[in-house]
């Protein structure tokens, strides 16, 4: 929130969240959904990690959380976590960390609340477990951040159980448990996905009011890039496991790597200027975790490559205008 | 084997690709001719050879789908006994069917006067469906002797007047619970209304018989949501795509392999992958399969519930831009299903927002956007418009209404910025504004 959004990153301070060559895989072999991501997240910084199904965006999110799904283990790389590498602390310091000092909020709320126990005490849980607070005092704090997210009734809400709750209320409950120790650090792993578009906004502008009081940085993931556009300062485009581009705010006025603007056009514009338009497919489906591209993963769909393209993977580097790019024509791009 | 097909086929009667000729009966729309395709149809407008009408498919598969959709949300449809309760009290008395009636050229059927066959092929006039949970043996029981059934229930569609015109691109747009996806069914005759009708070429189809309702099941096809779950996990590509030739007795063996390889040219598949199962293929993969399998039986109609919202964005446009296609090359009536008014706005002539299971708008797309829309519908376009600056003052608060319980008056009036007294008392009629748009508002 303090820089202008196209400036690069300052490298002084370290950032609240580094990842480098991070590469996560199922068993030894080459089953490689992250194959290998690079990104920083400045202090107070609203990023967004936008990527199709199957590229890899929740697995990056319950790495960095330590979450990962059975089977999956990191092959690769270092996540920096306010400077310290966190894949190589402690499980027990680790564990400290997710909660207080990174929270989750997952995609789909339902699951992610227990339907035995009800909303409240689930809340009233985080209070209990890491603040040590006695039952009177945690049900106090959890009825007061009820109210915070939004619930009408935060007291009869602390009563009922998830399955009485709408969606989108459901998911004012979860981002309450994922804010609840003011962490310094939000992943929000396609938080509106499975909500009605009007309440989708409510839930991004409470989102944004919550952390932007706290000052906590907001890793959004989300297939859905023109959410990101009004929401993200910096973006993140992901594909087959790579980053593909990073850009500056303003969402995606310009983009620069073919895939970034294929999505793009595939995505139906805004009603108010649609008249008379089509939307534009990518043509082939994207790779899957297991096959082995020596070249841009992006190659063969791409209607601008050439031979170069499915020899060897481009680097991701800085590109005009304050972004990294992955691809070989970027000097043409952006030109 | 496929190449081979088709020149010697010459036994059989001519076969385009894509297109049997048998089914066409002599109802050849000139705009629907793919070049070539239909040069052999022309020659024969009789009814078709094997064409028999019987139809145990629909039956088959109302009660497959209906019973299996039921049972996942522990449902149970209802008969009409105990629908009395329907409309809101507004509804009730609205005059007839303003809705949608007027084509904009200012000769429509008001109120009862009936609507003209070729005007509108499908229309739903004042069509209500509730659902009821089931209650067990002994609630059926109680149910019976007391000759009623008056128990809670969620009522989907409330009483809505819709029409589709002949060859539109018809969008109906709502949230979940809207009751959009309920008014697809009804509009497909997949769920009997409570009350109300729905008229198929000006006939209504409750009067249907067997051969009627046959040949509805054809001309009118219906694309699900999931095509993971709407695909029988058992049948080959080849066999889920063949089996309404079959159970419509058009074309023999050959003739529908034809065809079949045609479909799944039309789709932009392999034929080679005719002899998967549905896991074997792509998400993607499948909806365009489940597209085939709607198109198989050369409909008139096709009414698609969400066709792209199980997809990619890239793999939706793909699919979009294939029903467009299908619509166009076809002459097809498309009827769009879908939540996402940006993706609707771009793909419908004419588009039907719904709330709360009644309809709030009617509206030609050339005007949305243009004029003062009903206050949901304002709210719905503000978060199609992602931007940087989307107003902060058209977020909607409140959560949209609980079906089993909707608020009297205006479905919408507890969440709307604009309520006033009536509004909560009385739900207001259809009124046209600008020419063609119809909304449902006191204030509009």
């Amino acid at each position: 929130m303090t820089e202008p959004p196209n400036a690069p990153l300052p490298d002084t301070a370290p950032p609240l969240l580094e990842i480098r060559d991070l590469a996560i895989g199922f068993g030894d072999g080459d089953y490689l959904p992250v194959k290998g991501l690079d990104f920083r997240l400045a202090k107070g910084e609203v990023a967004g990690l936008v990527g199709e199904s199957g590229s890899g965006k929740s697995l990056t999110a319950y790495g960095i959380m330590g979450l990962l799904p059975f089977g999956a283990r990191y092959r690769r790389g270092e996540i920096l976590f306010q400077g310290r590498d966190i894949l190589k602390l402690p499980l027990a310091v680790r564990r400290a960390l997710s909660g207080s000092s990174m929270g989750m909020i997952f995609q789909e709320p339902l699951t992610a609340l227990n339907p035995v126990l009800t909303v409240g005490e689930q809340v009233a849980e985080i209070f209990r477990i890491r603040l040590g607070q006695h039952r009177r005092e945690a049900r106090e704090s959890a009825c007061a951040l009820l109210s915070q997210v939004g619930l009408p009734n935060p007291r009869a809400a602390y009563a009922s159980y998830p399955h009485r709750f709408s969606g989108g209320m459901r998911q004012r409950v979860v981002i309450a448990m994922a804010l609840a120790l003011d962490p310094d650090l939000v992943i929000a792993d396609e938080p509106t996905t499975a909500l009605d578009p009007t309440i989708a906004l409510q839930i991004i502008r409470l989102l944004k009011d919550m952390t932007y009081q706290r000052g906590a940085g907001v890793l959004f993931i989300t297939h859905n890039l023109r959410l990101l556009s009004g929401l993200a300062e910096r973006i993140f485009v992901m594909y087959a496991g790579l980053i593909l581009e990073e850009t500056g705010g303003g969402g995606m006025a310009a983009p620069l790597h073919p895939y970034t603007r294929g999505l793009v056009a595939a995505h139906p514009p805004n009603p108010s200027e649609n008249s008379g338009k089509s939307l534009v497919p990518i043509p082939g489906q994207a790779p899957g975790p297991r096959d082995r591209l020596p070249g841009c993963p992006f190659a063969p769909r791409c209607p601008e490559r050439d031979e170069a393209c499915s020899r060897s993977l481009p680097e991701l580097l800085p590109a005009p205008g304050g972004g990294r790019v992955r691809c070989f024509r970027r000097e043409d791009a952006g030109a | 084997m496929r190449e081979t097909a088709l020149p010697g086929l010459a036994a059989s009667p001519p076969l385009p690709a894509a297109h049997l000729p048998l089914e066409r009966a002599g109802r050849l729309p000139p705009a629907a001719a793919l070049p070539g395709s239909r040069a052999p149809a022309s020659g024969r407008p009789g009814p078709p050879a094997g064409g028999s009408a019987r139809c145990p498919a629909p039956v088959h598969l109302r009660s497959a789908v209906d019973s299996s959709v039921r049972r996942a949300a522990g449902l149970r449809e209802v008969s009409p006994v105990g629908a009395g309760e329907g409309s809101p009290a507004g509804r009730e008395g609205s005059p007839g069917f303003p809705v949608a009636a007027s084509p904009g050229n200012g000769q429509d059927s008001p109120a009862g006067a009936g609507i003209v066959a070729g005007d509108y092929i499908l229309y739903a006039r004042d069509v209500h469906k509730t659902f009821r949970p089931s209650a067990g043996v002994a609630g059926e029981i109680r149910a019976l002797f007391r000759g009623r059934d008056d128990r809670d229930g969620v009522r989907a569609v409330r009483g809505i007047d819709l029409g589709v015109r002949r060859g539109e691109s018809l969008g109906l747009v709502g949230e979940s619970g809207s009751g959009k996806s309920t008014l697809g069914r009804i509009l497909s005759l997949l769920y009997p209304p409570d009350r109300g009708s729905v008229l198929f070429e000006g006939k209504d189809a409750a009067g249907f018989g067997r051969a009627e309702r046959s040949a509805f099941c054809r001309r009118v096809q219906f694309m699900f949501q999931d095509p993971a779950s709407s695909l029988n996990p058992r049948l080959t590509a080849f066999r889920t795509l063949s089996e309404g030739l079959a159970i419509h007795r058009l074309g023999d063996r050959r003739a529908r392999k034809a065809r079949v390889e045609g479909l799944m040219e039309e789709v932009g598949l392999d034929p080679s992958l005719l002899e998967r199962y549905p896991h074997q293929f792509s998400g993607g993969q499948r909806q365009r399969l489940c597209l085939a399998r709607a198109l198989s039986l050369d409909p008139e109609v096709l009414i698609a519930d969400e066709p792209s919202s199980a997809l990619d964005v890239s793999i939706q446009a793909q699919i979009v831009n294939l029903l467009l296609a299908a619509k166009t090359g076809r002459g097809l009536t498309l009827v769009t299903i879908s939540h996402d008014l940006a993706l609707v706005s771009l793909i419908s002539g004419r588009i039907a927002i719904m709330y709360g299971g009644l309809l709030m708008e009617v509206i030609p797309r050339e005007i949305l956007g243009r004029v003062e829309h009903h206050p949901y519908v304002k709210a719905l376009w503000a978060s199609a418009e992602y931007s940087q600056d989307t107003g902060a003052e058209l977020i909607l608060e409140g959560e949209p209404p609980d079906p089993q319980n909707p608020p009297g008056g205006c479905p919408f009036h507890p969440r709307c910025p604009e309520a006033a007294g009536d509004c909560r008392t009385e739900a207001p009629p259809m009124k046209e504004g600008p020419p063609g748009r119809f909304t449902a508002c006191h204030f509009r």
